[in-house]
């Protein structure tokens, strides 16, 4: 379960002072989560860790930089996390998806739903993604989760590019409608 | 070229899921940075879809890491540095020299402060630290070495606008000051940029200035904020005017930032004293400033 937003809140303010026993707590209270997420879209765990590393060393530097009125800490850090695996996806001769991940991603494919669903901010969202076409909730979560492009998402789920691109955007125009009448 | 409602819609939400790829996405990037609309709808969509990550199973990385991200950021080479903050120089007190800047720790739109680490230019050890919370009138100074206090001197904390007179901010009650900002830190502090001003222990011998010029700043000093002051830190020597009036130990609230107890500001630095002294948190010691020589 992610630390409640207010105390990294605080971590992260502290950092922006130069406190560096307060980024060692952000580091603390962080890192499992983001390195969860990097590891489960770049499959490699010497990347996810090369990445994670750049990202706090960015976090760091950028920490004065974060505005609590725009977004969550950990939206910020994740949306770091996140860019930079997508970065790293573009460096050449990525990790083609092995056969078992991509299994492992199918048999998946109904257990983070659950998982939301006990979640303190998630239950809305997860509401919303269970009011998706099954075929436009996989795309949008192999998307997020596993940061699958248009063209990846076309190949792993054996569709024409723009079928597989009109499921992303209409499922997303369909969970925001969903989520604003939350 | 102004986007459609429409595709800024598209494209932060593909942005913000991570569909978006490729040099597409690097053009988005730098449209980031000038299209706050389209930065708004990003971070609207990233807030929507983060929850998602609480679906992801937390890893423990490495215990390697943290060291490496330690080691990268010079945590190691610096924590030799703020370990020293704890210790004493020896007869660093003597001849108090102060040099130091506010740093607006913190950019348009966020909770910050000011901060401002005073140090002792002979030894390079920090001394005092002063902050201000942005939307505070007071400016906290509390003593890092408390060898910088001395029986019989006080010490007067100052502004310097660059460009303009220095202003004093009021006299350090002791190891803990609360100094009274005639507005807002946002308004009195302003950005201040680089600074640096020194005395040495034969100041007060200096000719004293108008003494007007040591009331309090504020905005009506600076209209425009173009000339952020700068902090340092004074003696007034023991054969001051108003050094009864300033005994250490007295507390702030006697010793006003306007008029009064500042109508003698004999510590008033000299343009040839000034430094200025760029300082960064990243990296102090290549700043530090030293002491002028007389």
């Amino acid at each position: 379960m992610a630390p409640p937003a207010q105390a990294l809140d605080r971590l992260l303010a502290r950092s922006a002072l130069g406190d560096r026993r307060a980024f060692a707590e952000l580091y603390q209270a962080s890192a499992a989560q983001l390195f969860g997420v990097a590891l489960r879209i770049l499959r490699r765990e010497d990347w996810a860790e090369e990445v994670l590393q750049e990202c706090y060393v960015s976090v760091w530097r950028h920490a004065r930089e974060y505005s609590a009125a725009r977004a969550a800490p950990m939206t910020w850090m994740t949306s770091i996390v996140r860019n930079r695996c997508l970065d790293w996806l573009r460096r050449p001769n990525p990790e083609p998806l092995a056969d078992e991940a991509l299994e492992a991603l199918e048999s998946e494919a109904a257990g983070p739903l659950a998982l939301l669903e006990s979640g303190r901010d998630s239950a809305a969202l997860a509401r919303c993604l269970r009011g998706l076409e099954p075929k436009q909730r996989q795309a949008i979560a192999l998307a997020f989760f596993d940061g699958l492009s248009h063209g990846e998402l076309a190949q792993h789920l054996r569709q024409p590019l723009g079928t597989v691109k009109t499921w992303v955007r209409r499922g997303l125009a369909r969970l925001r409608s969903c989520l604003e009448t939350q | 070229m102004r986007l459609s409602d429409a595709s800024r819609e598209k494209l932060a939400a593909e942005y913000a899921l991570g569909t978006l790829r490729g040099r597409a996405r690097e053009r988005m990037r730098r449209r980031l940075r000038e299209d706050d609309a389209l930065a708004r709808a990003v971070a609207a969509w990233e807030a929507r879809l983060a929850p998602m990550t609480e679906a992801v199973k937390p890893v423990a990385p490495p215990a390697r890491l943290w060291g490496r991200i330690e080691k990268e950021l010079q945590f190691r080479q610096r924590r030799s540095l703020w370990k020293a903050l704890g210790l004493i120089a020896s007869g660093a007190a003597a001849a108090l020299v102060v040099v130091a800047l506010l740093l607006p720790l913190q950019r348009a739109g966020m909770p910050a402060s000011y901060v401002a680490v005073l140090s002792d230019p002979k030894t390079n050890q920090p001394v005092l630290i002063a902050t201000a919370q942005r939307n505070a009138m007071v400016l906290r100074v509390n003593t890092l070495d408390p060898k910088i206090h001395v029986a019989g001197r006080s010490l007067e904390l100052w502004a310097l606008p660059r460009g303009a007179q220095p202003k004093s901010l009021g006299v350090l009650a002791g190891e803990r000051s609360d100094l009274k900002l005639v507005a807002v830190a946002d308004r009195s502090l302003g950005e201040p940029r680089e600074a640096g001003r020194v005395f040495g222990p034969d100041t007060h011998r200096q000719p004293a200035l108008a003494p007007e010029e040591a009331e309090g700043v504020g905005p009506a000093a600076h209209p425009g904020h173009e000339q952020p002051p700068l902090v340092e830190v004074g003696t007034l020597g023991r054969g001051d005017v108003s050094a009864g009036q300033r005994a250490q130990g007295g507390r702030a609230e006697d010793q006003p930032t306007r008029g009064g107890a500042h109508r003698s500001p004999r510590a008033i630095p000299t343009v040839r004293e000034t430094r200025p002294t760029p300082w960064l948190w990243e990296k102090p010691r290549a700043s530090s400033s030293s002491v002028v020589n007389r």
